[in-house]
Formats: C-alpha cells, structure tokens, sequence
C-alpha cells in the first residue's frame, strides 16, 4: 500500500486551461477525482484534447489551474518530484537508436534516481554489515537491471531485452515504452495511446497489467481510440470533444448512441454482447 | 517458477558480457590512444631517428641536451595537446548531437568555432584584444572569449523562445552565418600578411603547441568529464526524446544548459589552442557510437578516446605525409578520419 494510506484523495484537476505555446487546447476543464483501483480511459475524436489533458495531469504542457493527488498540489512541482508521483508514457519510442530494451528500461530508473520507498526498499535492506561493502556495491548495480527486467517479463517481452530499439517491431517498442512507465511503480500511471501498435493479444496483455496495476493502488488513465477496448475495460470513461469533457461516467452511462452520433458524428449500437460485455458496434456516417 | 527465473539469469549473464565487452573495447582504444601518442612523439621533422625519440621517452638522458629538448618541449606537449583535443572536441560533440537529436551537429554546427575564428581575427588582423593579455596569449584568449560568449549569445536567444533542439539549431545557424560574415568582412579589410596568418590559424595547427596549452586543456577535460559523465543517464533518457526524458524527472531545459557550458568549454578551450579542427567533433561521436552504442555510460569516455586516438593519428600523418613539412592539423584530421569513418560505416552495415 501506498506510504500515506488514504485513498480518498486521488487525482483531481480542477479547473485547468492548457496548451502549446500561446495556443489553449483545454479551457476550462475539471476531471475527477481519479481513484486507486480505477482505470479510467479518455476517448474522443481527433483534436479533442485528450493528449492534452493527460499531458496536462503529467505537468508536461503549460497548464493553470489545480491538479492535485491525495490533495497535494502537483502544478509547479519540480520535475524530479512530480516524477515521483507520475509516470507518462508518450505515444512513441524512436526506433533509430542503437540502445537496448534493457538500456532502455534502465534509463527510465536510472535518469533521476528515486529514494527508495517504504513499501519495497524495506525488505531488501536487512542492516548489512560493515565488511559486506563490496557485494553492496555489486547489488546496487544489479538491483536496477533485475527491476527492469522485471518489468519488461510483466509485459512478456524478456526475451527482447538484449534487442537494440532499432531491431524491435513499433508494437514492440510499444511494450518497451509501457515497461519504462511501470519500472518505477509511481502512483499514478499515465499513457498516451498505449496500445496503438499492439496486436489482439498484447492489447489484453497490457489490458490485464494495467488492471492488475490499479487493483495494486495505482491511478491509471490512457488515451484510447479503440471504443470497444474501452467499453470492455474502462471503469471510467471520458468523453472529449473539441478541448471539453462532455462525459465522465462509467462505460454503460458516458458511451450512448445518441452522445456518439453527437461527438463523433457517426451511427453507432451500444449493446451488451452475449456474454455481458460492453459494446460499440460503429454502422455509418451521420 | 523455475523457467522464468532460468531465463532471467539468462539474459542477466548476456547483459553483463556486453558490458563487458564494452568495458574491453574502451580499454582497447585507451591502449591505441597511447600507442598513437607514441608514434606521434616519435616522429616530427627534425631528424631524430624514430628509435632515439623512443629511447629518449624512457630516457632523457640517452639523448643529447638539443635532442633531449625536442622530445620533451617540443614534441611531447605538441602530441598532448593533439590528443587532449581531440578528446575534447570529440567529448563535446558526443554531447552536442545528445542535446540537439540531431547526428550532424559538432561543437561547430552551432557557431562556437566561427565565433572563435572572429576573435582570431579581430586579435591577428586588428589588434583588437581582452586588455591585460600578454602578447603571446592574445589569439587564443580571444578565441576562447569569443567561442564561450556566442554559447551565451545563444542561450539568451534559445530563452526568448524556449530552447527546443530545432530552435537552438536555427539560431546557431544564423550565428555561423553572422560571424563568417564579419570574418569575411576583417579579411577584407585587413593586410596581405595579417590575412595569410588568419587563414593558417583556421586550418588548424599544432605550431603554437607547449606545456601550458597542453596544461590547460588537460586541466578543462579532467574538470569538465566529470560533470558530463554524472549526467549519462539524463543524456540517454534525452536520445530518447524530450517529453520522455521529462516524464522520467530530467529537468530537460536545465540539462541541456549545462551540457552547453560544458561543450563551449571545451570547444573554446580546444580551438583556442589549436585553431578550427571541426571534423573530429562530429567523427569522434560517430565512431564511438558504432562501437558501443547509445548508452552514454560507454559513449561519452568512448567519445573522447575516439577524439583523441583519432587526433593523435592525424597529427602523427600530418608529419609524415610531406617529408620535412607538417601539414595543417584540421587539413589532415579530414583525410585521416573521412577514410576510417567510411570504413566503420560500411562495416557496420555489412554486420546488421
């Protein structure tokens, strides 16, 4: 469990305008709370903003306004420390360079050193004596490599590991790119378009870490297009349309034909399959 | 669950052959560099026999005074500083292209030499100089004043505009354009003589070279590599983006500030004494990275030794090509590194 225990807070942004420059993307927009155990999904046409607003939760774009977890003020933050909270993970992983999975992974750990938390730096520490300095030194180099590795067996691509980037397939890269997010175990998770690249089997494998991920006290929140993906596992949608939330609710209540054909502009059933899942069956224009 | 686990220890051992393995090709181009330094004391102009300059390394008191002079206040700073600039020009346009995302950039691309070339200039033809410089310090004091001031200029204008890669670049773009153009405008105005100093100096040249360039270079790499060298995992984050190197904590605009104090420090430092060497600033990098990738861990220490073995070579081959004459060192570093750039390149194509 998190250090401070109470759940009740989670991720809320309250009144936030951002953009890129002088442009304003979002004005105007509260979102939340956001709770642990939550996967909440942000869909919506082109342009809409959804990037925007995560980006915006991540303190990544110029953004006014309050975005607070567990009720401290994450606007302003230093990078480092927001760091702490909040992992991103952008849409894309250049795939020129001549840098491992591993290497990869590592730098997400290793480029801004985190202290060591309660919840998973306690155990490993058992008061090493004095004279064991040296294998202290040789454990602290192999602590992060197993961290990494870890994370990139959590996403079922170990055996990439020693691949450089530029060998890997985009899907590929894809799940290297989630594997940098979740390596460090931050509190909230945030991913844009995160299984863009990914064919029907890793999308349910990223699908069941990410709610694996939540069940473990996490906030996680994704830009999806993919409506079916969502309606099957989203606890919370949000609908966005031209830099505004027009629905936050769960899947059955915020994804109706009529709000569909009304943002996106197409005919669309909604409906619940044999075996009880969501659905969104897309029939046309207009 | 043993399979798992088996395949951790797995990819744990192949991990840490290839560091390993990186570990032994720095270890490999140190003993080149050194190699290449010796040839380079061993050879020059004079007509000491390549087994005497040896011996006298070993042995100053093998050799007569006026022999024993040459190899140790002539031969030996000259070959020092050779290597101390090729390291950290190379160093600072490993750091350059990390900054930048962008392969082509050498400490050169933004301007740092062609501001250095001005303040050679305006000292050479002029007369124009920092008040308070002795005499036989003036071109490189002005070099190096120029060069450190135009990062500064450039920072200042990347602020007023955040300073993204693209944008740096397009500043610096103009900066180069800017200074040749009131370099153009010294040569035009100045001497016949003044003007044929000014064009040796840009070719780069070891001729100045002594125990102080050769001190002071030394002194700027030993303060400078540390501070390079503590950011390695920022820089790596960086290669791989912007946004991402952010969502990892690196205060991006910070990082790349400090990386470019560093490069005009050790730019200015080294084209101070040694004129304008630009190709070993972005073959250095180039070479390193075909040798042990990305990882900054091995790329920046790989990065200087390519620099410096890379240098030390051309000014060995700058002495030998023309029996009796010594070429000019930035003349000779192209010839030199575009042939083994070449070959690494293709061979590198041949093994993917």
């Amino acid at each position: 469990m998190s250090s401070g225990g109470v759940s009740s807070g989670g991720l809320v942004a309250e009144r936030i305008t951002a953009g890129y420059g002088r442009r304003d993307v979002l004005s105007d927009v509260s979102l939340g709370p956001l709770s642990s155990g939550e996967v909440t999904m942000l869909v919506g046409p082109n342009a809409a903003g959804k990037s925007t607003l995560l980006r915006a939760l991540a303190g990544l774009v110029r953004v006014s306004g309050s975005v607070r977890l567990d009720g401290q003020e994450l606007v302003g933050l230093p990078p480092r420390r927001r760091a702490r909270h909040v992992a991103f993970m952008p849409q894309s992983l250049p795939g020129s360079l001549d840098l491992t999975a591993l290497e990869a992974v590592l730098s997400a750990l290793l480029a801004v050193p985190q202290p060591p938390r309660s919840e998973s730096g306690g155990s490993t520490d058992d008061g090493g004596s004095e004279g064991s300095a040296g294998s202290d030194r040789s454990s602290a180099r192999r602590e992060p490599t197993e961290r990494a590795l870890t994370a990139l067996a959590r996403l079922g691509i170990q055996s990439l590991a020693m691949e450089p980037l530029g060998r890997l397939s985009g899907g590929q890269r894809q799940l290297v790119s989630l594997a940098q997010s979740i390596v460090r175990g931050p509190r909230v998770l945030l991913l844009d378009e995160p299984t863009s690249a990914l064919d029907l089997r890793y999308q349910v494998v990223v699908m069941r870490l990410l709610r694996a991920e939540a069940e473990a006290g996490r906030i996680v929140a994704l830009v999806v297009h993919d409506l079916t993906l969502a309606a099957r596992w989203a606890d919370r949608i949000a609908l966005l349309r031209d830099g505004r939330i027009v629905a936050a609710a769960t899947p059955e209540e915020a994804l109706t034909s009529d709000r569909l054909r009304e943002v996106y502009g197409v005919r669309t059933r909604v409906e619940r399959c044999s075996r009880g899942t969501l659905q969104v069956i897309v029939d046309g224009e207009g | 669950m043993p399979q798992p686990a088996e395949a951790t220890v797995a990819v744990v051992d192949a991990y840490a052959a290839l560091y390993r393995r990186r570990l032994a090709l720095l270890a490999a181009m140190l003993v080149a560099t050194a190699v290449a330094l010796t040839l380079d004391v061993a050879t020059g102009p004079s007509d000491l026999p390549v087994a005497d300059a040896l011996r006298g390394l070993l042995d100053p008191g093998a050799l007569s005074p006026a022999q024993a002079f040459i190899v140790r206040d002539v031969r030996l700073p000259a070959a020092l500083t050779a290597l101390l600039v090729g390291a950290a020009l190379s160093l600072s346009g490993a750091e350059m292209q990390t900054i930048l995302n962008n392969p082509l950039a050498s400490p050169f691309t933004l301007g740092v030499s062609a501001a250095a070339t001005l303040g050679a200039a305006l000292a050479i033809a002029l007369g124009i100089a920092i008040p308070g410089v002795p005499e036989a310090w003036l071109v490189s004091a002005n070099a190096f004043a120029f060069a450190l001031a135009s990062v500064f200029l450039l920072q200042a204008l990347g602020r007023m505009r955040g300073t993204g890669p693209e944008t740096l670049v397009l500043f610096g773009i103009a900066l180069v354009f800017a200074f040749n153009a009131l370099v153009g405008l010294i040569q035009f105005l100045s001497s016949q003589q003044a003007l044929q100093q000014l064009v040796f100096w840009s070719l780069g040249s070891l001729g100045a070279a002594n125990w102080t360039s050769a001190g002071v270079l030394a002194l700027v790499v030993t303060l400078v590599f540390p501070f390079s060298y503590a950011a390695r995992w920022k820089m790596t984050a960086l290669t791989m983006g912007d946004e991402r190197a952010r969502a990892f904590g690196v205060a991006v605009d910070r990082l790349r500030f400090a990386s470019l104090v560093r490069i005009s420090l050790l730019a200015a430092v080294a084209v101070a004494f040694a004129g304008t060497i630009g190709f070993v600033g972005l073959v250095g990098p180039h070479l390193a990275r075909l040798l042990v990738g990305e990882d900054h861990r091995f790329l920046l220490p790989a990065s200087a030794l390519a620099g410096a073995l890379v240098l030390s070579l051309a000014s060995t081959a700058s002495k030998l090509v023309v029996p009796g004459a010594v070429l000019p060192l930035g003349i000779v570093t192209s010839l030199v590194g575009v042939p083994a750039f070449l070959a690494l390149v293709v061979g590198r194509r041949e093994r993917l």
